[in-house]
């Protein structure tokens, strides 16, 4: 369970990364083709935009798993009843995920015949990326709560000092 | 009424450290539910839709950009840069951490970026030079809310998103008033540390003037890569950050020779990571702000201005009153998306120019920034020098009254705000 769940970070952070790198790339490469051949390409601006939505989606939920989300940050680390209201929150949290997550299936599943503008891709794979990040991210909560509830908060993998 | 409940259940989540993406995104549910107005699919499409921005990509190039250029070195190399032309004279390590800010800033769009980066350099080195570690620690988070304000600025192009302002148009105007707040903070310097005893350097092997001066040339033309192309019309903002990157990796890998492969890696996914927990505040607060709308919040705000005053003073006056404490307890990202479509019309009805009001608007919040209760770079200055928040808030007190004298003057005098663009042609 362990090694499947550190197989699939290192997934997710190599996306993370090439997606990054490919954004990079296309962008300075428009701008090289604009410039010095006076022709635009038709699609790096649609695929980079698809691959940022794929950067947040799926850096949402590795940010769960490292306590990365930006909010506030007041009340006692240590304190019992502090860990029983955060993990109250934190399952709206996952109502909220649940709810868009199925929200985005249904999106995707009316969109296989719908083409994106440039690339001809049908709209439910970029759509796609909603479910299986808010699945994803789901899992990734449940955890945070559970160790809140067992008070064992404290072992965070990668945890951010503030 | 609908409006009242979902406020105060955001306020509650907020409360209990329920991340802020998603506590918004949870108050705009229960807006679009209680009103009847949405389900699940047309949420997760205005979700996507609130992300699927060309403008938007111009957010992780400009991170990626600055974090690429702090793992390659450039603050030593900005700090000594500022620290031979100003070390010598009295006070002098405390003008260098404001010209390192602002040069920085030509850099970096990100305020809490620069904090972290130039506090573990600044602070130490201050220190080790008789300087207090909360003067240090103030001047440096003062000094680094210019970042957003000079170009690049991640807070501009997540601002131009409701509004469809032009970001090339705003990244002109926040020139001067970036250039203003670090004379403000220069002249305090020169006040406060008037009897600091000057004392040789001697912390660390000096270089030559003309090498210092070296080093730090490559880094000073990125800020007029991306000013030059704005403003040539050779690349859009978002173009401008794909350059600005691939300038960067010239830099740090094949110049600098300062970044390996492994911490590229990690530099990519750091970026990709800190882009991500902002995009889904994006992302959530354009559903937030679409409820508003629906709600008919906007118009209702501006009749409610009109109904206090028919003076633009006096309504500038009060927003800058209201956002200061907005911006003590909100991060930056969710109070643009949500209040910013709510006060602009009220703006634009007041005859104020948008680009003018944008530029107060971010002043206003980055001092938000430096506010408690929730500031985020207080929390990062307090981390990184282990002095407590009370400690420096304390060491900040006469640098809010710099910023607040700044963001008056800014708020006031137009013409610091509309010069630059409009010779720029950027404007009418």
């Amino acid at each position: 369970m362990r090694s499947l769940a550190a197989w699939l970070h290192g997934l997710v952070d190599l996306l993370l990364v090439l997606s990054l790198a490919v954004i990079t790339s296309v962008l300075a490469l428009q701008v090289m083709f604009r410039y010095f051949l006076h022709a635009a390409l038709p699609w790096p601006e649609e695929l980079a935009q698809f691959l940022l939505i794929l950067i947040s989606f799926l850096g949402m939920y590795r940010a769960f798993g490292r306590n990365q989300h930006i909010g506030m940050n007041w009340m006692p680390e240590r304190s019992r009843s502090a860990h029983m209201v955060k993990a109250a929150g934190l399952l709206l949290v996952a109502v909220f995920l649940v709810y868009i997550g199925f929200g985005g299936w249904k999106l995707a599943m009316s969109a296989w015949h719908q083409p994106s503008t440039a690339l001809r891709l049908p709209m439910a794979i970029p759509y796609l990326i909603v479910p299986l990040s808010c699945l994803l991210s789901v899992l990734a909560v449940l955890d945070r709560i559970r160790r809140l509830l067992s008070g064992q908060s404290g072992a965070l993998e990668g945890e951010q000092a503030r | 009424m609908n409006t009242a409940i979902v406020i105060l259940l955001l306020v509650v989540l907020l409360a209990i450290e329920t991340p802020i993406a998603f506590a918004v995104g949870l108050c705009a549910l229960a807006g679009l539910l209680i009103t009847d107005l949405g389900n699940a699919q047309i949420a997760a499409q205005r979700l996507f839709a609130g992300m699927n921005s060309y403008g938007l990509l111009a957010l992780p190039l400009f991170i990626l950009a600055g974090n690429l250029l702090v793992a390659g070195g450039i603050i030593q190399r900005l700090v000594d840069f500022a620290d031979v032309i100003v070390g010598r004279i009295r006070g002098g390590l405390a003008y260098v951490n404001i010209i390192a800010n602002l040069m920085m800033a030509g850099v970096s769009g990100s305020a809490t970026a620069d904090t972290a980066a130039l506090g573990s350099v600044m602070v130490p080195m201050m220190k080790a030079r008789r300087y207090s570690v909360d003067f240090a620690a103030a001047l440096t988070v003062s000094g680094a809310i210019i970042a957003p304000i000079i170009p690049p600025s991640l807070v501009m192009v997540i601002y131009a998103i409701p509004t469809r302002l032009s970001i090339g148009a705003m990244f002109f105007a926040g020139i001067l008033p970036g250039i203003l707040i670090a004379l403000l903070l220069a002249a305090y310097v020169a006040y406060a540390c008037r009897n600091h005893p000057l004392v040789e350097v001697a912390d660390r092997p000096k270089r030559s003037f003309a090498r210092s001066c070296l080093d730090a040339v490559p880094v000073l033309i990125a800020p007029v890569i991306i000013v030059g192309g704005v403003r040539g019309g050779v690349f859009t903002a978002t173009e401008a950050a794909a350059v600005l990157c691939v300038y960067a990796l010239f830099l740090t890998c094949l110049l600098y020779r300062s970044v390996g492969p492994k911490q590229l890696f990690h530099v990519f996914q750091e970026s990709a990571l800190t882009t991500a927990t902002v995009m889904i505040v994006v992302g959530t607060a354009s559903l937030f702000a679409w409820f508003l709308a629906i709600e008919d919040i906007p118009r209702a705000a501006s009749a409610l201005f009109l109904s206090l005053t028919d003076n633009p003073f006096v309504f500038l006056l009060i927003v800058n009153v209201f956002l200061l404490f907005v911006g003590a307890f909100l991060d930056t990202v969710p109070a643009i998306l949500i209040f910013v479509p709510i006060l602009q019309p009220a703006a634009v009805q007041f005859g104020i120019d948008p680009i003018h009001f944008s530029i107060v608007v971010i002043v206003n919040l980055m001092i938000g920034l430096n506010t408690p209760p929730v500031g985020t770079n207080l929390f990062v200055i307090s981390s990184i020098t282990g002095r407590s928040m009370a400690a420096i808030t304390k060491a900040l007190m006469p640098l809010y009254v710099v910023k607040l004298i700044a963001l008056a003057l800014i708020t006031y005098i137009p013409f610091l705000s509309l010069w630059l663009p409009r010779m720029a042609g950027l404007m009418r």
